[in-house]
């Protein structure tokens, strides 16, 4: 039995002060920021990074006072770009306090702690407050600095972190037992560089989400790769204003997700080897109840044939392989210029949440969340070698599978608006799912969708 | 990354010391006259530090404060403060340890479905996010959409910083959190158990024995409806938010309140809010009467004192992001609503002049922003000691 409550580390912190964190080592701008102690001498100002090493110690519920202990720890990051480093630590004996002191008394707003290579074994949830905190990795690469939370007994998430202004960048998370780095109700989040993994092949004993931003404003997920996600790899729940772009998603069951937000611009990103490469979902029963205005382009979408490891009973553990996209009932979004390649079952899978409440037997009811998918516009995608053996209930579906399958469930005829262009792609209407399996019924005309729709701007925050 | 300005004694133009002043002055008078146990109210003054330009170094825990020169705040600082101890002494490990099992644990009810945490979830802001608690008997998962026979008849109480509070329940009628804890085993909707059934329930579970004689090693008895209670208060004691950006800031990181939420705290502070709602608590042991339903006597049931009819305790406002919906009856769903109503009530009660749209919204932004912080909250356990399910929780956001 886990023994949760004893001495945490954000109440190690509270013991009074003059006790040196170990491994800390705050670079010259702690002196120059508001409330920091006047004797710290570490105002210098810049420098090389490794002149001036202090060691913050705690001041009860304060922070920011510094002492200098010259403790040598500099060469902890020897060699490593310390540039903009307000506070630095290395691997310890002890890495969860080490982190978790950081982040409560070793920076303030406004300030990047920087974690020099190695690995660091993290026991416990690492929480963050404080806003306007960038968390950098300095080694060469996100590979040389390592958060490990294989053996981690308290919590289930790896970060966690509630404020505003929250950077990571160039460092891997791994082995979270829930979910990587979750950032809750904050403005200005960016995942940069990041590897989050678990070690060995996917299962469903990995953490569902890796990059977890929810209930968020200016959401920005760049230059990560994401591997081994038992839900989501990127997942941006309940969010508004998001960039996620440039980022390899492999081995999880979701690659990318955009769920119940707006203004999601997903781009240049590559996803394979996912059970479905990117979802864009409105789902019943969450706080945020809408999702509108994502554009989805410029992706490399393929091979996303993974057997879904997903626990049973969650939404996405019905999401058959062979996906390259799954949209379930989203407002105005727009897919253009991806290339969708041997994703076996189909590239693009348009829902209404009937069907899926129709599929799965106890999907819930919320009658204050949009049910049906209006606006689609389709445009300008390649397609190649997709839809070979359609798995699921669309396996009744002759091979090769059309590129674009609705299941043509509108609030009122015409509501959904799919327009699939000039030049539509092979296109299929189930019309309900009801239908799935009765090929009779379906429909393979494009006439009444050769349309343009809107183009969605960029999102420039 | 910029940095801010500090707030500057002129966000206070509009309204005068004065004004400030009588605001919190009225608003006194609506705070229960009858609560036994009421705290000093904060100074009138308003602290104007230094501008950032120190830290606080001594200051902090234990109440050793030395001259607040943080960034400035419209009321007199206080550091935080020290969770009381118990009654018995110093809570230990092992009883905390086992008042997280029982928290989870529906070994606690009738119907061997509802927990602690069927009401007082850590998703929910440690309350259940909905007007009013379904406890035994209850259908669904915690969290709103939950339905069930009978429901409470207030709002299911936030436990952030319980550990603080000398009254509990929203009309005040417990003094401490170990005569709190066996309540809602008596009362028939809530756990609807009685504390004595429980014990017995208990004893024939070796995992519990163990964990009581660990936990109470030097009673004679260790499991007894009074170590139950002792252990659930001893977890709540936990309970602890205290890292706020708030808190960040009064450490003397000018940065932690973003330039909205700082004119959302000198509203907060010009309109009296902080009379009652006393920082850095923001809470008090005080009972006041907002206008907010009409049917419950509130304090009086307990006070006996007509005065206070229709006043209720103060709650906190620490995490009331999470708290949602709002007063003791649920019946506010938004914080956004909650603020504006007591606005209105500030000005019924002498506060000089009315927040606009964007001052009430600025309230919240401080509200939300810089009174957040769930870092300690209780974990969950994948399992109870009496093998029965944990609770379903609805959870705010998709696990």
């Amino acid at each position: 039995m886990s023994s949760c409550f004893s001495s945490r580390p954000h109440d190690l912190v509270r013991s009074p002060s003059g006790r040196a964190l170990p491994g800390l080592f705050v670079l010259f701008a702690l002196g120059a920021a508001a409330g920091c102690g006047d004797d710290s001498g570490g105002g210098s100002g810049g420098g090389s990074g490794t002149e001036s090493t202090t060691s913050t110690t705690s001041t009860g519920s304060t922070t920011g006072s510094t002492t200098s202990t010259g403790a040598g720890g500099g060469d902890a990051c020897a060699g490593a770009d310390t540039s903009g480093c307000d506070a630095v630590v290395g691997p310890s004996d002890d890495d969860t306090t080490t982190l978790q002191e950081a982040l409560i008394d070793g920076v303030q707003s406004g300030q990047t702690l920087c974690l020099c290579p190695g690995t660091y074994a993290l026991e416990r949830e690492i929480s963050l407050t404080i806003p306007d905190v960038t968390v950098r990795g300095v080694g060469a690469t996100r590979d040389d600095v390592v958060l490990d939370f294989a053996g981690q007994t308290v919590d289930d998430d790896g970060v966690s972190v509630d404020s505003d202004g929250f950077t990571i960048e160039k460092l891997t998370v791994k082995n979270t037992p829930g979910n990587g780095i979750v950032v809750r109700g904050a403005e200005r989040v960016t995942f940069r560089d990041l590897l989050v993994t678990w070690d060995g092949e996917p299962s469903v004993e990995n953490g569902a989400y890796a990059v977890y931003p929810v209930q968020c404003e200016q959401v920005l997920v760049e230059g990560c790769e994401i591997v081994g996600a038992a839900d989501a790899g990127i997942y941006v729940g309940q969010s508004q204003s998001i960039i996620v772009r440039d980022n390899v998603v492999h081995g999880n069951v979701a690659g990318i997700e955009i769920e119940n937000s707006s203004d999601a611009d997903v781009y240049e990103n590559v996803a394979y080897d996912n059970t479905a490469g990117i979802l864009v979902f409105v789902l019943p029963n969450l706080e945020r109840k809408t999702g509108e205005r994502s554009k989805v382009h410029d992706n490399e979408i393929y091979e996303n044939n993974r057997e879904n490891f997903a626990e049973d009973g969650t939404i996405v553990a019905a999401v058959p392989p062979g996906l390259g996209m799954l949209v379930v009932a989203p407002h105005d979004t727009e897919i253009h210029d991806n290339e969708f390649r041997d994703n076996i079952t189909t590239s693009i899978l348009l829902v209404s949440w009937p069907t899926i409440a129709e599929v799965l037997s106890d999907a819930g009811d919320d009658p204050e969340t949009d049910q049906f998918m209006t606006g689609m516009y389709i445009h300008g995608n390649t397609f190649t070698g997709n839809g070979t053996d359609p798995q699921g209930l669309l396996f009744t579906i002759p091979p090769p599978a059309e590129d674009v399958v609705w299941d043509g469930v509108e609030e009122e005829p015409g509501s959904a608006a799919l327009c699939l262009s000039a030049e539509p792609p092979r296109f299929r209407n189930f019309h309900g799912a009801t239908n799935i399996g009765l090929l009779a019924n379906h429909t393979t005309e494009t006439t009444e969708h050769e349309c343009e729709g809107e183009s969605l701007p960029a999102q420039d925050f | 990354m910029r940095r801010r300005e500090p707030a500057r004694p002129g966000l206070l133009s509009g309204w005068s010391l004065a004004g400030l002043t009588s605001a919190a002055c009225a608003l006194a008078l609506g705070c229960g006259s009858g609560g036994a146990e009421t705290e000093p109210r904060p100074s009138d003054a308003v602290t104007q530090g230094a501008g950032g330009g120190g830290g606080l170094g001594e200051g902090g825990a234990g109440g050793d404060a030395g001259p607040y020169d943080g960034p400035p705040i419209p009321w007199a600082y206080e550091p935080f403060p020290e969770v009381p101890t118990a009654p018995s002494g110093p809570d230990t490990d092992a009883q905390k340890a086992l008042g997280r099992w029982l928290l989870y644990d529906p070994i606690l009810s009738g119907d061997l479905a509802t927990a602690c945490i069927t009401c007082h979830s850590e998703q929910w802001g440690l309350g259940d996010g909905l007007p009013t608690s379904i406890g035994i008997h209850g259908e669904g998962p915690v969290g709103p959409g939950r339905s069930g026979p009978t429901s409470t008849s207030r709002n299911a109480p936030s436990l952030w910083n319980v550990g603080h509070r000398r009254s509990l329940f929203w009309d005040g009628r417990s003094a401490s959190l170990e005569v709190q804890a066996l309540e809602p085993m008596r009362n028939a909707i809530e756990l609807g158990k009685d504390p004595a059934q429980v014990v017995t329930d208990l004893a024939a579970i070796p995992a519990y024995v163990t964990l009581f004689e660990e936990a109470f090693p030097d009673e004679s008895e260790p499991l007894t409806p009074d170590t139950l209670a002792r252990a659930l208060a001893a977890v709540q004691r936990t309970f602890v938010s205290r890292r706020a950006p708030y808190d960040q800031y009064v450490g003397g990181d000018a940065g932690a309140i973003d330039d909205e939420a700082l004119r959302g705290m000198a509203l907060f502070a010009e309109a009296g809010c902080h009379g009652c709602h006393v920082p850095p608590l923001f809470a008090s042991d005080t009972f006041a009467d907002r206008g907010v339903g009409a049917d419950d006597v509130g304090r009086e049931a307990v006070s006996g004192q007509a005065a206070d009819r229709g006043a209720f305790r103060v709650p906190s406002l620490r995490n009331a992001r999470d708290t949602e919906p709002y007063f003791h009856d649920g019946s506010v769903a938004t914080l956004e609503e909650a603020v504006a109503i007591e606005a209105r009530r500030q000005v019924e009660e002498g506060a000089s002049r009315a927040l606009d749209g964007a001052e009430l919204a600025a309230v919240v932004r401080f509200l939300e922003k810089s009174l957040q912080d769930t870092s300690e909250s209780p974990e969950r356990p994948d399992a109870v000691p009496s093998g029965l399910p944990i609770p379903e929780d609805g959870f705010r956001i998709p696990r």
